[in-house]
């Protein structure tokens, strides 16, 4: 080939794409690319696409929205990219916030099996912020990217930054550099020592004035560096979907965007990590998968059908499922996979709405897995009556000790309305440690339900002129501690003082070294 | 064989360019009025109040090796850590040629001087 006609053609990088075997192309856009004809972008080689979703705190991309969707429609593995700026937000939580911002635009498309979510950290601000500083910057994006989504992601910078970042960054960061050839001859991938102590780019782009066929005008062209194998694996496709046990105490009132499940590649369907989801029984449909209320994704039809009022009872979402469309006797669940390894009783409450509840072939069961989820063969609790359009608290305990534990909500479909649970709670039980604290028929608590004023007691033969009294809340949490005096069997509490949240609570007496336990309930 | 080779070469190099979307040229004139760093090691010069950019050979891993023609290699010059426009080409003005690369950025890929046109007076005075 004759290298030099080549090199004047080619001038400042204006050249058709090559053609090198054994690459995997992409590309990456943004509005500036105008409308992208994706048919064409995939026929003409193109594997992937990155689209620039947002920028800063402020900024959205005009086509993200277009972009995403239909790249992925003609078969591309699409991915969003967020231009930072640490030049603007020189704060550590400048980059939680650009994050958020980031989330709340791209979110919803992030899932497994797509190019993971990625950084675009090209502003040079090592005049004002150390090295070490700007990792700090990228981890904090980072790590609120990925407690959202569950995906690591990549980060695209080059350079000077992408040398003097290397060594600061975790290894779990991948690097997408760019690097540039000024002719045919030169189309090599940029050597090792370039990009420091990355070890190894991820994604090369190699151009910035690209063609193809589908983009007006000049685009960025990328090339992964491996097989489509090694992409897919890389963005999951491949693996076999991951397990993750939350510790106790567990608490979640479902407030943030659902993620995507891994395991189903399904956007929207996990409240977290420690979640799975799973329909079944007769006649499933997409409408027994489990979601955030508000969901108006494709697994649901007629989203508004069968809705309850109020949405949530703790904060402004919950867990819906949805009951109105037919056909009944299908089932949906939702897991939480929970380490209960420790010993002693555990506490498992939730609040509970149905707009109806009438027999089969509607049910409503919390099961146990002690295995992971392969059985589960105990049910901790069922639902058998409640008030209408209303939520209640719904509270019960096991002894399990199982570190691969999965409690199940299930729902057996009936066609009518929709089911809410929200405010889920599991947590150690605060009797645990004290051996002889059990719930105990010798100790009297009254009136219970409580109105938080005064609750009365009586336990038979203390023979003590005082005894000491503690409340629990369900998370394990003291919230009232004090001695009082007994008048024979007998003794009050004042909870006024307190002004206890209505919930449930855990009254203890003690005494001579003796505990008891009763459960209140403060309306 | 070698002149086979050549022709073929040429005939696909042509092939390429007819057929895929070359980005266009275009040019504009006037004086570098500010230069500042950007990304890559590229220069941003701002010809009154447009951005063009000035992309340099990563290749050189000093940063200051500029795709540009020879002529104006040395067009910019580093002050310290920065660069700075190069003082004997102060307030003159440059017609430049670029193209839009994929993130929109305006990348030089000429520049010459333009010459000052001495107006002749087209009617001499009477004396």
């Amino acid at each position: 080939m004759n290298t030099r006609l080549f090199a004047s053609l080619t001038f400042c990088g204006i050249i058709s794409f090559t053609t090198s075997a054994q690459t995997i192309k992409g590309i990456d856009v943004s509005d500036y690319q105008g409308t992208v004809n994706w048919v064409s972008v995939k026929g003409a080689g193109i594997t992937y696409a990155y689209a620039k979703a947002t920028e800063g705190l402020t900024v959205t991309d005009s086509q993200f929205g277009n972009y995403l969707p239909n790249g992925e429609a003609a078969g591309l593995y699409m991915g969003a990219y967020h231009f930072a700026h640490p030049d603007n937000h020189p704060t550590l939580q400048g980059a939680i916030d650009e994050a958020n911002h980031f989330l709340s635009v791209a979110q919803s498309y992030i899932q497994t099996c797509q190019l993971p979510p990625a950084l675009d950290y090209e502003t040079d601000v090592s005049a004002t912020l150390s090295y070490s500083f700007q990792a700090q910057w990228i981890q904090n994006w980072c790590n609120t990217v990925q407690s959202a989504t569950g995906i690591v992601p990549v980060i695209y910078t080059g350079g000077s930054i992408a040398q003097n970042l290397g060594s600061y960054l975790s290894s779990q960061y991948k690097l997408w550099y760019p690097y540039y050839y000024n002719s045919r001859s030169d189309a090599s991938p940029p050597p090792t020592t370039y990009y420091g102590t990355w070890g190894a780019y991820k994604i090369w782009q190699y151009s910035d004035q690209g063609t193809v066929a589908g983009i007006s005008g000049s685009v960025d062209m990328d090339d992964f560096n491996g097989t489509l194998t090694d992409l897919k694996t890389w963005m999951g496709c491949n693996t076999v979907c991951h397990t993750y046990y939350t510790s106790m105490p567990y608490s979640t009132s479902f407030e943030t965007q659902w993620i995507t499940d891994s395991c189903a590649n399904a956007a929207q369907r996990l409240p977290d990590i420690y979640w799975k989801s799973s329909i079944g029984g007769t006649t499933p449909t997409g409408n027994d998968y489990w979601h955030r209320e508000d969901y108006t994704g494709s697994d649901w039809t007629s989203t508004t059908a069968g809705a309850y009022t109020p949405v949530a009872s703790n904060g402004s979402h919950s867990a819906r499922f949805h009951n109105n469309p037919s056909p009944a006797s299908s089932t949906g669940a939702l897991d939480l996979y929970i380490n209960l390894s420790t010993a002693g009783s555990k506490t498992i409450s939730f609040d509970y709405i149905h707009n109806e509840l009438s027999p089969s072939p509607f049910s409503f069961d919390v099961m146990l897995s002690t295995d992971g989820g392969n059985t589960f063969p105990t049910t901790l609790h069922t639902i058998t009556t409640t008030s209408v359009g209303v939520w209640t608290n719904q509270s019960f305990s096991t002894n399990v000790t199982s570190a691969t534990s999965v409690i199940r909500f299930r729902v057996t479909d009936k066609g009518t309305n929709d089911v809410g649970i929200d405010n889920i709670n599991v947590s150690l039980s605060p009797t645990t440690g004290i051996t002889t604290l059990t719930e105990n028929i010798d100790i009297e608590v009254f009136p219970n339900p409580n109105d938080g004023t005064l609750l009365n007691g009586r336990i038979p033969n203390t023979g003590v002129n005082t005894i000491s009294v503690a409340i629990f809340d369900m998370l394990g949490k003291e919230v009232l501690s004090k001695t009082v005096d007994m008048d024979g069997d007998n003794f009050s509490v004042n909870l006024q003082e307190n002004k206890l949240a209505a919930g449930t609570y855990f009254f203890i007496a003690t005494y001579n070294g003796k505990s008891f336990r009763k459960k209140i309930v403060v309306n | 064989m070698k002149i086979a080779s050549l022709f073929l070469s040429f005939m696909f190099v042509t092939a390429t360019h007819l057929f895929a979307q070359t980005p266009v040229a275009s040019t504009m004139s006037g004086t570098i009025t500010e230069v500042k760093a950007k990304f890559l090691g590229a220069q941003s010069l701002f010809v009154d109040k447009t951005e063009l950019v000035l992309m340099s050979d990563q290749s050189d891993t000093t940063n200051s090796t500029f795709k540009i023609n020879k002529k104006y290699k040395d067009i910019l010059v580093k002050k310290g850590s920065v660069f700075v426009l190069n003082p004997k080409y102060a307030g003159k003005t440059f017609r430049f040629t670029y193209f839009v690369n994929g993130k929109g950025w305006k990348c030089i890929s000429n520049v010459v001087e333009e010459k000052k046109i001495r107006q002749e007076p087209s009617v001499k005075p009477v004396k």
